[in-house]
């Protein structure tokens, strides 16, 4: 059972149903009722193995752990994907529907491999199954010349994430001969599972070793869009169908942050050099994220810079060497549901006049209250207002922050914390008031953006309400 | 039980946002339930709670819905209750979304009060935001926009420093007074200042207190007088309520260091408001500097730690709310005859043509200005004892704020009830039936705590005893005779 029923249950089970997809396209061609039905099923399979997989425990030796770290990547992964699946906007693709569908499939079985990754190979493996097929989800979508802009910029810019990454892992193997994450930071910290790594006769750390975890956090830092790794990011985000935003901003950050947190996690208790460098990456990306985000015109480019900032705010949890887990856990799956239900809303509104600029959205409460109670929802969690999941989890990020020894680095968050509130309630604010002359009203939306939008809001409101499930993963 | 008591206001203003105009009613008629329901449970208050486990972070205690009902809460919560029923009432004309957000208003600060866990507490004095904002953004006067964003920023800043120092808090270990795990754990000495300085700021921007108080004329100003009722009347009491239950018994150590910026900042409150409200032309103003400087009063008053002074400050805190409250609604129905917001000096000679008006007013300034006999008076005596015993020359300063209560007080009712009449009088009709209905209340508690003030301290004391705890005793203070020893017996 270490197979179908143990850690890599959840990729197994997205990589064979991406290919039970293209087998039925060849069958009933042109199906896309059927298509999506289909995903949707593989979907809530992989969900229920990502379920079971949680408590698996590790899997090919080592190589693939089955922790509740793997089942909320993993779970993150799907829930994503189920909504790329659900919201209109891939309509360009057209006859490649089942190509479409596949590619967010092995992605999300990226996502789920990189979430459950025990040591440096399977971690590649995992980033780039998820990179190249959001490399092209990005850039086959539509003839529209945007798309492909930001695909070769994100593949460009990703394959220097990736290539940092790589040799990263490169120099780590050949400093200390172990390939496994659970000792690849040994050396900076005496962990528990640094015992038996020494005992194995790995060489204490030294120069070779901290460069390799130095390009390893790097590479990790492009995919999770850290300052100063974060160029590529509102490009990308704006220029990729809003599906496929919608995807990566959720499934994307999920698996680099669990990915990272898989490195360095073991890296900390010890010394100072190396808590710098995650307290720079995070304080940066936090600050410039929310102050960027204050002059965006659009939402999908303000929601990239909320992505950033949230990544930031996100990774310095890592630095309380017990409580991160909790804290990522609720902090991760507030942001992706409050994403989930901004881009929802996007995906709504951008087929009317305006598209996704502030100024369209201006006034939404009068033309449709239920989508703007979704998008003001969302807002307000990303926010940190009560009584949304963002709160709760930027509450328990302060606790450990506070808990472990870092006062000032708390003080720093709230700071940014009010920054933040800027650009969130100023666009808040804008969706209740009055609305702008001469804007038609918003369309309709369809049942897919209704659906995720409903889905998302009860999700922002339960996790700041009912915690319990989510807190222990 | 004790969740009904902010439920219900909730789910009317619930009801009154869906519902629309056939449900408005609901609104104030369940508050007013509520309110009734609250004195019902007077005989047990001390000994109700309420706890749902709720979830367990890494840190601290866990997290529960723990509510309570204390004396303190009991009397806060009972006239939070009686001024949305009542303020809800009179501002039915604006429509059922104006209900809705009031009562909701009133349903978030009922939940503060009652609130006996930190994280809990929090949430409802967040919750109260929303409403306020949107009763500002939606009914406001010409420059509301703007207002509105100046309230958000101010308020939203304190709740920030407030966050800090909750979460700060309860990761060592903190529990609320009062709540199911006693006091909790004690603090490392070097977090309390620090804790302490945040949470006192959070409390001042509510409150407001001097550098803080940016927000609060040009709010009241632009809200319409029954939601500047509600928000000068209760949601101003929030940040001396929690100066109270939370900062002076969880933080002793740290007030004792804060204090003497406390006292500064709240005796430059108490001098500076009113010096405003003597040269203010605009009602609105006017109330809204003179609850600067009477607020500025009490929480000298809670930052002394002296115990005649917390209790007559509590007092003060219940006066002041019935007399503010009340004192918008009378503005409200002003501004409802001459049609729009209004200037003392175009008023004149009401005693004349509109005697009960005249009447109501006179006696809700009295009360204001703390003539013996009204409720004004007891909490404004006991106070200046306890900051005499304090020191001297506070209580010297203190008291020029309470003169000047007077003579600005004075001054509004020399200029609208007497004197040659205006135009703007002369259109102005008595009271109604329904309006007199409306202030009945209050003119009868005004005067039934004027009389006979004893049930309040009585339910307050052990508030005050568990916010005095510990504090140095003045040396100037002869034999202080605790405030529930000679009341004690009044409560049940």
């Amino acid at each position: 059972m270490t197979a179908l029923g143990g850690a890599a249950s959840p990729v197994v089970v997205l990589g064979a149903g991406a290919v039970v997809l293209l087998l039925l396209d060849l069958l009933w061609e042109g199906a896309q009722g059927l298509l999506r039905a289909a995903a949707l099923v593989i979907l809530a399979l992989a969900a229920v193995a990502a379920w079971g997989a949680g408590g698996a425990g590790s899997a090919f030796h080592g190589a693939v752990i089955g922790d509740p770290l793997l089942r909320v990547t993993a779970l993150l992964a799907i829930a994503g994907a189920a909504a790329a699946v659900v919201l209109p906007g891939a309509g360009a693709w057209g006859r490649r529907w089942s190509a479409y569908l596949a590619l967010l499939l092995w992605s999300a079985a990226g996502m789920a491999l990189t979430g459950g990754a025990g040591n440096l190979i399977v971690l590649f493996l995992g980033v780039e199954i998820l990179s190249l097929a959001v490399y092209a989800l990005t850039a086959l979508a539509t003839t529209d010349g945007r798309a492909a802009e930001a695909g070769f910029k994100y593949f460009v810019l990703g394959g220097v994430g990736s290539a940092l990454l790589l040799f990263g892992s490169a120099l780590s193997y050949a400093s200390s001969g172990s390939l496994s994450l659970a000792t690849a930071a040994c050396g900076y910290a005496p962990a528990a599972s640094c015992a038996a790594a020494a005992a194995g006769g790995i060489p204490a750390a030294g120069a070779v070793h901290a460069a390799g975890l130095l390009l390893i956090v790097a590479g990790l830092a492009f995919k999770l869009a850290l300052v100063p790794f974060q160029l590529w990011t509102p490009d990308v985000y704006e220029g990729a169908s809003t599906p496929v935003t919608t995807f990566m901003a959720v499934g994307t950050k999920a698996a680099a942050f669990a990915g990272l947190a898989r490195v360095v996690s073991s890296a900390f208790g010890a010394p100072a050099s190396w808590v710098a460098v995650v307290v720079v990456l995070g304080v940066a990306s936090m600050f410039a994220g929310y102050l960027l985000a204050i002059a965006q015109p659009g939402l999908k480019r303000l929601l990239a810079f909320s992505g950033i900032a949230n990544a930031g705010t996100l990774v310095l949890a890592l630095l309380a060497p017990e409580a991160w887990r909790s804290v990522a856990f609720v902090y991760l799956a507030a942001y992706a549901s409050a994403s989930l239900g901004a881009f929802a809303v996007v995906a709504a509104v951008e087929s009317g006049p305006g598209g996704d600029r502030v100024a369209a959205l201006r006034g939404l409460g009068r033309r449709n209250p239920w989508l703007a109670a979704v998008l003001v929802t969302c807002l307000l969690s990303l926010a940190s207002v009560p009584p949304t999941g963002g709160f709760l989890g930027k509450l328990l990020l302060l606790q450990a922050l506070a808990h472990a020894g870092y006062p000032a680095v708390a003080v720093l968050v709230v700071a940014a914390t009010l920054v933040a509130l800027y650009p969130y309630l100023k666009l808040a604010l804008a969706v209740l008031g009055a609305p702008e002359e001469g804007v038609a009203d918003a369309p309709r939306p369809a049942a897919g953006p209704a659906v995720v939008a409903a889905v998302a809001m009860v999700a922002t409101l339960a996790i700041g309400i009912f915690p319990g499930p989510v807190l222990h993963g | 039980m004790l969740t009904l008591l902010w439920a219900l206001p909730a789910a009317g203003a619930l009801a009154a946002a869906l519902a629309g105009r056939r449900a408005a009613w609901l609104g104030p008629v369940l508050s007013a339930v509520a309110f009734v329901l609250s004195l019902a449970l007077w005989p047990q208050a001390g000994a109700l709670t309420e706890r749902v486990p709720w979830f367990h972070g890494p840190y601290g205690a866990a997290v529960t819905y723990s509510l309570g009902l204390s004396g303190l809460s009991l009397l806060l919560v009972a006239m939070t209750l009686l001024v949305t029923a009542l303020a809800g009432w009179a501002g039915r004309g604006r429509g059922p979304a104006f209900v809705a957000w009031l009562t909701m208003l009133g349903a978030a600060a009922t939940g503060m009060f009652l609130a006996r866990d930190l994280v809990l507490f929090y949430l409802f004095w967040e919750a109260m935001l929303v409403p306020t904002y949107f009763l500002l953004a939606g009914w406001g006067g010409p420059s509301r926009a703007r207002v509105a964003w100046k309230f958000l920023l101010y308020n939203v800043g304190g709740s920030v420093a407030l966050l800090l120092g909750l979460a700060a808090l309860v990761t060592f270990g903190a529990a609320m007074p009062g709540g199911p795990s006693g006091a909790g754990a004690a603090l490392p000495p070097a977090v309390v200042g620090p804790i302490a300085l945040a949470l006192a700021i959070g409390f001042a921007v509510k409150t407001p207190l001097f550098p803080l108080h940016g927000w609060v004329a040009d709010t009241y100003a632009e809200l319409p007088p029954p939601a500047a009722a509600l928000v000068a009347a209760v949601q101003s009491k929030a940040g001396l309520y929690g100066m109270l239950a939370i900062l002076l018994p969880l933080l002793p150590g740290g007030i004792a260091a804060w204090a003497p910026v406390l006292i500064a900042a709240g005796l430059v409150s108490v001098l500076y408001g009113a010096f405003v409200a003597l040269s203010s032309d605009d009602p609105r103003r006017l109330l809204a500097y003179s609850s600067v400087s009477h607020l500025g009063l009490i929480a000298v008053a809670f930052s002394t730690r002296v115990g005649v002074a917390v209790t007559g400050g509590v007092i003060a805190l219940v006066a002041h709310g019935l007399v503010t409250a009340a004192l918008f609604l009378l503005l409200g129905m002003l501004e409802d005859r001459v049609g729009g917001p209004l200037r003392l000096r175009d008023l004149g000679g009401l005693a004349r043509s509109a005697p009960g008006l005249a009447g109501a007013l006179t006696l809700l300034g009295m009360a204001a200005l703390g003539l013996p006999g009204l409720a004004g008076f007891p909490g404004d005596l006991l106070m200046l004892i306890g900051i005499y015993r304090y020191s001297p020359w506070l209580a010297v300063a203190a008291g020029l704020g309470l003169v000047l209560s007077a003579v600005y007080m004075l001054r509004v009712i020399q200029l609208v009830l007497h004197g040659p009449a205006r135009e703007g009088a002369r259109a102005a009709g008595d009271l109604r039936p329904a309006e007199r209905w409306l202030l009945a209340p209050f003119a009868l508690l005004l005067l039934g705590i004027g009389v006979y003030p004893n049930p309040v301290p009585a339910l307050a004391a052990p508030a005050v005893a568990s916010a005095t705890a510990g504090a140095p005793v003045p040396a100037a203070s002869g034999p202080a005779p605790a405030a529930s020893g000679t009341q004690g017996g009044s409560a049940s």
